[in-house]
């Protein structure tokens, strides 16, 4: 502006005026106006009062997000319908982190420095977490993790500074090495069901698969008779499968293990569906857990499988599963999808209970001063959620303040179920399939195999 | 109209009358090397200085958060325009640049050593983008017209398909999100990020006030002509372009030192580049201030004023900002802020050009 085109560099000033005394006041005063006006509006900190805040993050734009948002709120509205926490109302502000870390910092910085929260609950793109996880460790506000899964999140933290992390927890999904291991258990139930031996493992290029890609084919092969005949990362932008699903059909796969948590899923389940691909289609498929899935693939999802906690709000994994799911479909159902919680929801609502109840045993909310009450509270509770139960591993264990995994008599991995679109007339339905225990049915094959 | 600006003309003359005294004082001293300003761009210039610096002791902390993020936006938006806006060679591959000194902090902590001070990786990323800068601009410069813009477009493209292709190195698509902060305190955050960007202001108003700012544009306007005068046109569009890499090298450390990590969305891709012209172009291109004034515009608007304000969703976010950057180039192709510039300097009345 000083210099828009270079053609007023020529120096014109007199250099003889003074300035008079008058002038000089009035224009100090008009450059000093705006600042010292604006001096009164408060600053930056805030204060503290008699509500308790929860904030919680999630791509709310998206469903899982849309329904992590809901079922926190769902579990606000029980807490306020009976007495709050420790006497206090409670309140929850929700942000959009668009699923993108820069604006995971910028929504989880205004909840923490602005409406000053008691409690963060969410996050679910793993690198959404991992950018704002030394922030919140740094403000020690009690974070509750309830979408990522990533096991890096809690080791390469905890693990290395206790202290300074130990306001952060997951208590649900159980972190991906543990689901890496429940997967490799599924494998062996497949193989003892229909005798399938080769395994081609699919992962999406993004931090919550890495232990699929690294511990899961290990765990496969210690099974007898088992192998991994095939594994490939695939873009997170990827939009044409079929070079993916070619390689594992010539590599003789019976079952595919994808891990895939983005928006290409239905492309992947579409392709696989409309070719026969000879195998079966399993693993985790974040699209694929949404119960409008089978409307928007038109029905190509039949016979896929994914794994998700709270097992898609179809089986009463405990007392209080069905009373949640009906609870959400009466206050939510006819709105826009998820006409379920899906398994984000289902953790944000324990995670919220959860905290409440930890709160009440340490008989106060002020992290401030007493964290470390609250954390020797929560890692003390169990707690029977609508999910499972959740209780977390303590300081010394190789995955602190992470849910603990719960496990059937026979060992088999049971907060990590696995859902089935299966036929129902000319729809589709979502069953419980595994482990046995939990299931609504049983396993189906897809009837091209 | 015409009377009404005159009849506006005869108060706010006034008023600029009452102020030049002070106006004159800073031309006295430094108008040779900035420019001179009457009463008013004085008052607004001063003023605006007065408000960013003091941003901290009155403004909300979604506001200051803006402001510390518009104030790297803004070194880039600077940047780029004493490159693009004066030489008239648009780069459409700026956020190559930050983006390489980004990546090169956070590799060198990730991949070489985690402990590294600032004091070795700072340099060393700055050096980066100016490597990154005569890279891109040593083949592209000899062409003219749209095939400079060509080249430098598809240089961001490549640079955003080479991340993931090393992810092991790169962190892929996802990033490395391990880099160390400056600090979380909001308030010291934002006179780190503040400081550098009113240090690179000053400089590049001094250059671009400089004979170089004079052969930049003269390059615009008619580069034959420069070269017939015995000066060599390409060396200066190369050092237009090394002299921009500088402080994108700068902004780039400043921004993953603010966000604590790298991702190509965040800064490679030419989305970011895009972001920054639009900055420029509507503040207004070819000046220092202009791009430097149109970054706060769009950042707190977008990231305060839409969100905090008015609750929008991030898609509805995006349209409003970028339908307003149309807005301006249809209306005021000179640029809000240059538009307002003029604007003082009319109702001024004396102090500036006639």
């Amino acid at each position: 502006m000083t210099n828009e085109d270079n053609n007023t560099a020529e120096y014109n000033s007199t250099g003889n005026e003074t300035v008079g005394r008058r002038t000089f006041l009035a224009a100090t005063g008009a450059a000093t106006v705006t600042t010292s006006l604006a001096g009164c509006l408060g600053g930056i900190s805030g204060g503290g009062d008699d509500v308790f805040r929860i904030g919680h993050l999630g791509p709310t734009e998206l469903e899982m997000g849309r329904g992590a948002e809901r079922s926190a709120q769902l579990a606000v509205d029980e807490l306020n319908d009976n007495g709050g926490i420790l006497g206090q109302d409670v309140e929850l502000l929700s942000e959009d982190t668009g699923g993108a870390p820069t604006e995971g910092e910028r929504v989880t910085e205004n909840l923490i420095q602005q409406d000053n929260v008691d409690l963060l609950v969410g996050t679910f793109v793993s690198e959404v977490t991992q950018g704002i996880i030394d922030f919140v460790a740094e403000m020690d506000v009690p974070f509750l993790i309830t979408g990522s899964a990533d096991p890096d999140t809690i080791t390469e933290n905890h693990g290395e500074d206790y202290d300074h992390y130990k306001n952060v927890f997951r208590t649900g999904p159980i972190n991906s090495d543990l689901q890496a291991e429940g997967m490799a258990g599924y494998a062996t139930y497949l193989n003892e069901e229909y005798g399938w031996e080769n395994f081609s493992i699919l992962a999406d290029d993004a931090a919550w698969t890495t232990s699929f890609r690294d511990i899961l084919p290990t765990q496969i092969e210690e099974t007898d008779g088992l192998s991994v005949v095939h594994e490939d990362r695939m873009s997170v932008e990827t939009d044409n499968f079929t070079p993916f699903l070619d390689a594992a059909d010539s590599a003789d796969a019976d079952v595919v293990f994808r891990f895939i948590a983005h928006g290409g899923a239905a492309a992947f389940t579409s392709t696989w569906a409309q070719n026969e691909y000879p195998f079966a289609l399993e693993g985790v498929s974040v699209p694929g857990m949404s119960p409008e899935f089978w409307d928007a693939t038109e029905g190509a999802c039949l016979y896929e499988t994914t794994s998700q906690s709270g097992a898609g709000g179809v089986a009463p994994l405990t007392e209080r599963s069905m009373d949640f799911v009906d609870a959400y479909e009466a206050e939510y159902g006819d709105e826009e999808p998820p006409s379920k919680p899906m398994y984000m929801g289902f953790n944000s609502y324990d995670a919220v209970l959860f905290y409440a109840e930890a709160a009440e045993a340490a008989d106060t909310v002020d992290y401030e001063s007493d964290l470390d009450a609250i954390v020797d509270a929560m890692l003390d509770l169990e707690f029977t959620g609508a999910a499972g139960s959740v209780s977390l591993y303590g300081p010394d264990s190789e995955y602190p303040h992470d849910v603990r995994e719960t496990r059937t008599e026979d060992g088999i991995i049971s907060n990590f179920p696995i859902t089935q679109w299966q036929p129902d007339g000319d729809d589709g339905v979502v069953e419980c399939v595994y482990p046995q225990a939990d299931a609504t049915a049983d396993h189906v094959e897809p009837e091209w195999l | 109209m015409s009377s009404a600006t005159d009849r506006l003309s005869t108060v706010t003359g006034r008023l600029d009358q009452s102020l030049q005294p002070l106006a004159n004082g800073f031309n006295r001293l430094f108008g040779s090397y900035v420019g001179e300003l009457n009463g008013l761009q004085f008052v607004f210039v001063f003023g605006s200085l007065a408000a960013v610096v003091t941003a901290p002791f009155w403004g909300t902390f979604g506001l200051v958060r803006a402001m510390t993020v518009a104030a790297i936006w803004a070194i880039f938006a600077m940047s780029w325009d004493i490159q693009s806006g004066y030489t008239g060679y648009i780069s459409f591959g700026h956020s190559v640049l930050s983006g390489a000194a980004a990546y090169t902090t956070a590799m060198l902590i990730h991949n070489v050593d985690p402990g590294l001070p600032m004091a070795i990786t700072i340099p060393l990323s700055i050096l980066a983008a100016l490597v990154v800068g005569l890279l891109i601009s040593l083949p592209s410069l000899r062409l003219s017209g749209p095939y400079f813009s060509l080249i430098t477009f598809v240089a961001v493209l490549i640079f955003y398909r080479l991340i993931p292709s090393f992810s092991s190195y790169t962190g892929g698509e996802t990033g490395i999100q391990s880099v160390e902060v400056f600090t979380y305190d909001p308030i010291v955050r934002y006179y780190y990020m503040i400081v550098p960007m009113l240090v690179i202001a000053v400089v590049l108003t001094l250059i671009a006030r400089s004979n170089i700012g004079l052969i930049l544009v003269s390059i615009r306007e008619n580069e034959a002509a420069v070269n017939a005068a015995g000066i060599d046109a390409t060396k200066f569009k190369i050092f237009a372009f090394a002299l921009s890499s500088l402080p994108m090298g700068i902004g780039g450390v400043l921004l993953v030192h603010f966000t604590g990590g790298v991702d190509p969305t965040t800064f490679i891709a030419v989305d970011r580049s895009i972001e920054m012209i639009a900055m420029a172009v509507l503040g207004g291109m070819s000046s220092v201030l202009g791009p430097l004034g149109g970054a706060f515009f769009l950042i707190v608007l977008r990231d305060y004023v839409l969100t905090d304000l008015a609750g929008l969703s991030s898609p509805a976010r995006w349209t409003i900002f970028w339908s307003l950057v149309l807005v301006v180039l249809v209306f005021a192709r000179d640029g809000l802020f240059r538009k307002l510039w003029h604007g003082l300097e009319r109702y001024g009345g004396g102090g500036g050009r006639p």
